[in-house]
């Protein structure tokens, strides 16, 4: 338990600021109501934050009592080696959405494929002996045919035009 | 109030041979996303929805419909034959059917499960087709205030009906409601919470939002999930797919009514789905059984139940869908998408004037329930049982790249591509933590009509709060809301710390 972080409990606290970062927003854009009663862009929001309020200190308040009950041994972060592959694919996925359009699609969508497929096969293949050779082929091999795959039907099926970018 | 003649007229769409052909694609579409476990009807619809810009609303909302219901029924195939479920709402079958497979019986199961389904998807659709336009004459009876209490009503049962987890409903909605808020006000047009991003003034995208809440969550989810090897299944002998009809005397009429009546119920309910209505359903025909002690051990009337239960709800969620843009499940929530896509409106106003094109789809769910489901387990089942061994890397990779040009292809800005990718991020944490998405896919749907009407509302009253409780129907729906939330929030709440100071 020493040294770690109960993860329910950064989830809450996020929530938290997520709603006090929008109340805040809520409160800066104008009243809720005009003079004549009439409504403005305002008071849904203040009224989302006063149900959302008492709904995230509920949970934070929970998370911190369990935790302090040693309840949330289960939840607990930092599991780096589990949480590596998502954060990877996160970081492959931003990468993908910033090259898309400048690039286009076919080298961003090779780079996609051949990344994920790697890193999907090199976790089914945990505990196997493969050769790396045969697992980038693989993955490469892979990555040009989904990209295939994806422009015959976008482009071609359904006349969807996609980025050219540098080619 | 029953119009026959766009009834036939539906069927007559569907039955045109290049129509079927959507419908068809669609159920074997949905078989696949079906049957392999982690893959759900929901993200099937949602991948294809950027697709269906290029089509025509029909054939886009027939295809939809072959997906919804075949996605529910494969989720057995798997279910019994490798013990895993391949969709959530099969999980009860599976507690019978993977019994029945390891007595060299898991044939009957399927067998059972594909009558089951089919009787329960046929009798949904047609009970849709049906009371669709008394309901949309209900709805039309009713007034603004009346409408927002409704929306109210279902975005509460849907924050409580999930989890015993009340606080996180409420948080998943709400966060859903805050989302929908970002961007231009609809009333006033001022923007709010864009937070000097200028793509973020018009809002996040339908699409990209549905995508990043089903689709790249799956991924990051799939990521780090241990893979199970799936198990070579024995040929299946196809004669020995079709049950006796001794079996179907011992499951009883009885069984079959009762649960396709929960499971309609449960489809009615806003974010109820498959698995409620199969688990209520399979936990009813147990209760009334002389024969509970065999529940568990291989019973196929639990199988009868569960599958006849989680069809039927394919059609009861589609009637809150049509007739008042409140989707019953995820699956009618994305298809509600589809039909946003094609600037048609869900509402009484879809139904009296468009029926043309919300017949044919409650008839292709009722024919892909009669025509496809029997027929393609006969044929195709011994292929069906192999689909859990489809090489998941290069399935997960597709899918991800589907998803992200699929979330380009909605607007042509890639900047809805990383709102995709956020929103995914948002929803693996929340899938981590149990906090529920359907209450959040409501909210963000539900959330700008909700607004709409609340001020409008209020507007009339001169800003006074009292209108929702003056008038009738608001004050019927403000009273169940407090039911709802009594008995699905609150009782448990209270039944389960009782439990826990027993224990102490």
């Amino acid at each position: 338990m020493r040294g770690r972080i109960n993860s329910e409990l950064v989830v809450a606290t996020v929530l938290l600021i997520w709603v006090t970062i929008y109340v805040v927003s809520a409160v800066t854009l104008e009243p809720p109501f005009k003079r004549d009663w009439e409504t403005t862009a305002t008071l849904w929001p203040l009224m989302l934050v006063a149900i959302a309020y008492p709904a995230c200190l509920a949970v934070l308040v929970r998370a911190f009592k369990e935790d302090k009950e040693g309840k949330e041994e289960k939840r607990l972060i930092p599991d780096w080696k589990r949480s590596r592959n998502p954060i990877i694919i996160v970081g492959l996925t931003g990468l993908y959405a910033g090259t898309f359009g400048l690039v286009g699609y076919w080298i961003s969508t090779f780079v996609y494929c051949f990344g994920l497929t790697l890193l999907f096969d090199l976790k089914e293949s945990r505990g196997e002996r493969r050769s790396k050779v045969r697992t980038l082929l693989f993955s490469m091999v892979v990555a040009i045919v989904l990209a295939v795959i994806g422009y015959l039907l976008y482009e071609a099926i359904f006349d969807i035009r996609l980025p050219k970018g540098i080619l | 109030m029953i119009d026959i003649g766009g009834i036939i007229g539906g069927f007559t769409t569907v039955l045109h041979p290049a129509i079927f052909g959507y419908l068809a694609v669609g159920f074997f579409v949905g078989v696949f996303f079906g049957a392999v476990p982690g893959l759900t009807a929901t993200l099937a619809i949602a991948l294809l929805l950027p697709l269906t810009y290029g089509m025509e609303p029909v054939p886009a909302l027939v295809m939809c419909m072959g997906i919804y219901m075949a996605g529910i029924y494969a989720g057995s195939i798997t279910a019994t034959t490798i013990n895993i479920p391949g969709a959530p709402s099969a999980m009860m079958t599976q507690r019978e059917g993977y019994p029945l497979m390891q007595r060299g019986e898991g044939a009957r199961a399927l067998g059972h499960a594909a009558i089951a389904s089919a009787i329960g998807g046929t009798v949904g659709g047609l009970v849709t087709l049906f009371i669709v336009g008394f309901a949309t004459a209900l709805i039309l009876v009713i007034k603004t205030p009346d409408k927002f209490s409704l929306v109210l009503l279902a975005l509460v049962i849907a924050a409580v009906i999930q989890r015993k987890d009340f606080a996180k409903g409420i948080i998943a909605v709400t966060l859903g409601l805050m989302i929908a808020t970002i961007g231009m006000d609809r009333l006033t047009s001022s923007a709010r919470f864009y937070f000097d991003i200028p793509p973020l003034l018009a809002g996040i995208d339908l699409i990209s939002f549905i995508i990043g809440v089903f689709a790249i969550s799956e991924v990051l989810i799939q990521a780090e999930t241990f893979w199970k090897r799936v198990p070579p299944v024995a040929k299946l002998r196809r004669r020995a797919l079709i049950p006796r009809l001794s079996e179907f005397k011992e499951i009883g009429l009885r069984t079959y009514l009762k649960s396709m009546v929960i499971g309609y119920f449960m489809g009615v309910l806003p974010g109820a789905g498959g698995s409620m209505a199969a688990l209520a359903a399979y936990s009813e025909a147990m209760r009334a059984s002389k024969h509970p002690e065999r529940y568990g051990k291989g019973e196929v009337q639990g199988i009868a139940a569960a599958e006849s239960a989680n069809n039927t709800m394919c059609g009861g969620a589609m009637l809150p869908m049509v007739t008042f843009g409140i989707p019953g499940d995820p699956v009618a929530a994305v298809t509600m998408a589809v039909l946003l896509i094609h600037g048609l409106l869900p509402g009484p106003q879809l139904v009296l004037q468009q029926f043309h094109i919300i017949a044919p789809m409650l008839a292709a769910l009722t024919l892909c329930a009669a025509l496809l489901i029997i027929p393609s387990l006969l044929l195709l089942g011994q292929y069906y049982i192999r689909i859990a061994s489809i090489n998941r890397p290069i399935l997960y990779s597709f899918i991800a790249m589907v998803a992200m040009v699929g979330a380009y292809v909605a607007t042509y800005v890639t900047f809805q591509m990383g709102m995709a990718l956020l929103i995914g991020v948002l929803a693996y944490f929340m899938r981590k933590h149990n906090y529920p998405l359907v209450p959040l896919l409501l909210g963000f749907i539900l959330g700008p009509i909700a607004e709409l009407y609340f001020r409008r509302s209020l507007a009339v009253s001169g800003g006074s709060p009292l209108i929702f409780f003056t008038h009738p129907a608001s004050v019927i729906f403000l009273v169940l809301t407090v039911v709802f939330v009594y008995f699905l929030g609150v009782r448990p709440y209270l039944q389960s710390r009782k439990k826990v100071e027993e224990v102490r």
